[in-house]
C-alpha cells in the first residue's frame, strides 16, 4: 500500500503551524457530527508553505461495509483500506479538474470526548508521515464543541516517537524508548490552528449578519433573528452528564492500563524464571566441566545454555504508553472542563445572592 | 413532451440551505478559470417525504465551458462524482445545480432540463436551481427557484423554461452553530483569521457579550424614564415578561445546591490529578527499572 507520495521527505520544511479555510471546518464538522457518536474520519488536502500548513480541502470516506458492530474499528483505519485508497484516488482526480490542490497532508477523525488514542492512530500517522513528514491529524471532539467553542486539535507524531518506530523496527521495547526519551507525554506533538476566510466569504458572512432578516412590525422580531446570533449555550448550567461520562470513560481506561500492566508483570516473572533456570543450568555445567576436566573428557561451554532455554519475547510497550496518554487526555478535560464549571457556579450564586 | 406535471408532483414550497454548501459554492469561484464568467456545479441535499421542502446540504463543482453560442457541461464528471459523494453520504441525492450569476438565459433552460431529466436527473420532482450573485463590488444575495415547462414551439422545448421564485431560509444545526460561531468571529478582523480559543476564553467573551447587552438594556430604560426616549408598550411588556423569569430560590437550598455541585466537581478534579501524579511516579519509576 503506498498514498500518493508527491513530496521527497528530506527536501520538506517543517511547519509549525497550521490554517484551516472556512469551508473546511464547516465540511468536517458537519460530517462528524452527522455520525455522532460513532467515529469517522476523511481526508484533508492542502499546501504546506513558509512553515504553515494550508488546509484547504476535506472530503469524508464512505462507511465502511461490512458487519456494523465492528465497523468503528474499520472505520478508523479506513485511510489505509485497500477500497478507500481507489476511493481517494479518483476522488482526487476529480477534484484536480476543478483546480483543487490535490496534495493530501493528513486526515481528520471524530473523537468521542477525547477517546482517540490507538493503535490505529498511530498506524495512520505512520503511514501518512513516511509520504510528507508535515502530515497532521485533525482531531473534531463533538460532544465537547457541543458544550463549548468548537474543539478542533491538530496533532502529528513527535520525532521522538518516530525515532523509537524506527529504532525498534515498531515493537517498541523498553530501551529503545528510555534511549529516545520517549514518555507518554510527548507522543504527539500539537500545533496551533487558527481558521482563515475567503474575502467572499467575509462578505458572505457580513451580509448574513445584517438586519435585513428581521421581519418588521412583529415584537418577536425585536430580538436578532439573524443566522448569526450569538450562541450562549456555553452559559447553560448542567454539568452533570459531560462530567459523569468523563469519569466513566477514565475509569475504563485506568482498568485497561492494570490490564495491561498485568500482561507486562506475567512477562516479567516469566523472565525471571527463566533466568534463574539458566543460571542452575550453567552452575551444573560448571560443576561437570570440572568432573570431565579430571576425566580429560571434552568441556561443555558455559554459553551453550541459549541452545536449551529460550528466553520470552518482550512486549511492546507502545499500547502501555498509548492507554497512558489516553488516561492523560482525560484527566487534562476534566480539569479544563471543571475550570469553567466552577466559574459559573461562583457567578450564578453571586448573581443569585444580590438578587435575594 | 411533459405535460402538466407540475400538478401531479409535489412542488417545494421551502428551500432549506445549509450554510457549508454556500461557502463550497464560493470557494469554486474563487478558483474558476480564466476568463469564466460564472461557475456550476451540482446540489445535493435530502427531501422531505411529502416533497414540500428540500435541504441543501452540500454542493461539488462541475467543469463547464461557456461561449455566446453553446455551452457544454462534464456530464461524466457529474455522474462519477456524484457517485462517490453518494458512497460516503447515503442520505443525500441530487437535488438540484448552482450557478454564481443572477441572470437567468437560454443556457440556464438547457442545464435545468438536463437536471430534471429522466435518466439521471431529479424526475419526477423538479430541480431547484439556486443562483448566488458572488461579484466583490456588490452585495451577496441567494434566489433560488423551480421550473416549469413554458411551451412556445416544440422544437424549442428545451430551451424554454419559466423559473419559478422559492423562498429560501438559511439553516443550521446545533454543532454546526460552533463552527459557525467561530468563522464569524473573524468577519470583522483585518487579518481574516482567529485562533481556536480555549474553553474559559469562550465562556469571558460569551459573559462580556451579554454584559454589554445588559448595559445597552439598562441604559434604555432609564432614559425612558427620563423622558428622553420615547417610550414603547411592546418593549416594555417584553422586559417585564423577561426578566420576571429569573427564578425565585430559598437562600438556604441555593447554598446546598451550590455546595453540593462545587463539591462533585472538586473530588472529580482532585481523582484527576491524583491519576495523573500516579502515572508520572509510574513511568519515573519504569525508567529507572530498565537503566538499573
Amino acid at each position: 500500500m503506498s498514498l500518493p507520495v508527491t513530496v521527497l521527505p528530506e527536501l520538506t520544511t517543517p511547519v509549525y503551524s497550521v490554517v484551516i479555510d472556512s469551508g473546511v471546518v464547516l465540511k468536517l464538522t458537519k460530517h462528524t457530527s452527522e455520525a455522532f457518536p460513532a467515529t469517522v474520519c476523511g481526508l484533508i488536502l492542502g499546501l504546506d508553505a513558509n512553515s504553515v500548513l494550508q488546509v484547504t480541502h476535506a472530503f469524508p470516506f464512505p462507511p465502511s461495509e461490512g458487519s456494523g458492530s465492528s465497523s468503528s474499528n474499520d472505520d478508523a483505519s479506513a485511510p489505509r483500506s485497500k477500497a478507500n485508497l481507489r476511493y481517494q484516488a479518483d476522488m482526487i482526480r476529480l477534484l484536480k479538474e476543478v483546480n483543487i490542490e490535490a496534495n493530501p497532508i493528513g486526515y481528520y477523525i471524530s473523537s468521542y470526548l477525547g477517546g482517540f488514542f490507538n493503535q490505529a492512530l498511530v498506524d495512520n500517522l505512520v503511514a501518512f508521515q513516511a509520504a510528507n513528514p508535515n502530515s497532521i491529524v485533525l482531531v473534531h471532539d463533538v460532544s465537547r464543541s457541543s458544550q463549548s467553542s468548537l474543539s478542533l486539535k491538530a496533532y502529528r507524531l513527535s520525532a521522538e516517537f518516530l525515532a523509537t518506530n524506527k529504532a525498534s523496527g515498531g515493537k517498541f521495547s523498553s530501551e529503545a524508548v528510555v534511549k529516545n526519551n520517549l514518555t507518554y507525554l510527548d507522543i504527539l506533538e500539537e500545533l496551533p490552528v487558527s481558521v482563515k476566510n475567503s474575502h467572499l466569504a467575509t462578505a458572505l458572512l457580513q451580509h448574513l449578519d445584517s438586519p435585513t432578516f428581521t421581519k418588521k412590525g412583529d415584537p418577536d422580531s425585536f430580538v436578532s433573528s439573524s443566522a448569526l446570533a450569538p450562541n450562549f449555550d456555553s452559559l447553560d448550567l448542567a454539568i452533570d452528564p459531560y462530567l459523569e461520562k468523563n469519569v466513566e470513560f477514565l475509569l475504563e481506561s485506568v482498568d485497561d492500563y492494570y490490564a495491561e500492566q498485568g500482561t507486562f508483570n506475567y512477562f516479567q516473572r516469566q523472565l525471571a524464571r527463566e533466568q534463574s533456570k539458566i543460571q542452575q543450568w550453567i552452575q551444573k555445567t560448571r560443576s561437570e566441566n570440572a568432573l570431565r576436566e579430571r576425566a580429560n573428557l571434552p568441556t561443555v561451554s558455559e554459553d551453550d545454555w541459549q541452545k536449551h532455554f529460550k528466553l520470552p519475547a518482550e512486549p511492546s510497550r507502545l499500547d502501555n504508553i498509548l492507554i497512558s496518554a489516553q488516561i492523560n487526555q482525560y484527566c487534562n478535560q476534566i480539569e479544563e472542563y471543571s475550570a469553567v464549571a466552577s466559574s459559573k457556579l461562583f457567578g450564578i450564586q453571586n448573581g443569585l445572592d444580590i438578587h435575594n | 413532451m411533459m405535460t402538466a406535471q407540475a400538478s401531479s408532483t409535489p412542488t417545494p414550497l421551502n428551500i432549506i440551505i445549509h450554510p457549508q454548501s454556500l461557502f463550497s459554492i464560493l470557494d469554486h469561484t474563487l478558483r474558476r478559470n480564466e476568463g469564466q464568467e460564472r461557475v456550476i456545479g451540482t446540489l445535493l441535499g435530502t427531501r422531505s417525504d411529502d416533497g414540500t421542502e428540500i435541504e441543501i446540504r452540500s454542493a461539488f463543482a462541475v467543469p463547464h465551458i461557456e461561449s455566446a453560442a453553446q455551452v457544454e457541461i462534464d456530464m461524466e464528471y457529474h455522474k462519477t462524482m456524484y457517485n462517490l459523494y453518494h458512497k460516503a453520504n447515503p442520505k443525500e441525492i441530487l437535488v438540484g445545480w448552482y450557478a454564481t450569476s443572477l441572470e437567468l438565459n437560454a443556457f440556464s433552460a438547457l442545464i435545468q432540463n438536463f437536471y430534471s431529466s429522466v435518466s439521471d436527473g431529479t424526475y419526477p420532482y423538479p430541480a431547484v436551481h439556486l443562483t448566488m450573485q458572488a461579484n466583490p463590488s456588490s452585495d451577496i444575495s441567494i434566489r433560488t427557484y423551480i421550473s416549469t415547462n413554458v411551451g412556445v414551439l416544440p422544437d424549442k422545448v428545451s430551451e424554454s423554461c419559466l423559473f419559478v421564485p422559492v423562498p429560501n431560509e438559511l439553516r443550521y444545526s446545533e454543532s454546526e452553530r460552533s463552527g459557525l460561531e467561530l468563522i464569524a468571529s473573524a468577519k470583522n478582523s483585518e487579518s481574516r483569521d482567529t485562533t481556536i480559543i480555549s474553553d474559559i476564553a469562550s465562556l469571558e467573551r460569551s459573559i462580556e457579550e451579554v454584559l454589554t447587552m445588559l448595559d445597552r438594556v439598562s441604559a434604555y430604560v432609564s432614559s425612558v424614564q427620563d423622558g428622553t426616549s420615547p417610550a414603547n408598550v411592546a418593549i416594555g411588556k417584553f422586559l417585564l415578561a423577561n426578566l420576571s423569569l429569573a427564578p425565585k430560590v430559598d437562600a438556604d437550598d441555593l447554598e446546598k445546591l451550590f455546595n453540593s455541585h462545587l463539591q462533585d466537581i472538586l473530588l472529580v478534579v482532585y481523582l484527576s490529578n491524583t491519576i495523573k501524579t500516579q502515572m508520572e511516579l509510574f513511568n519515573g519509576l519504569k525508567r529507572t527499572a530498565v537503566i538499573s
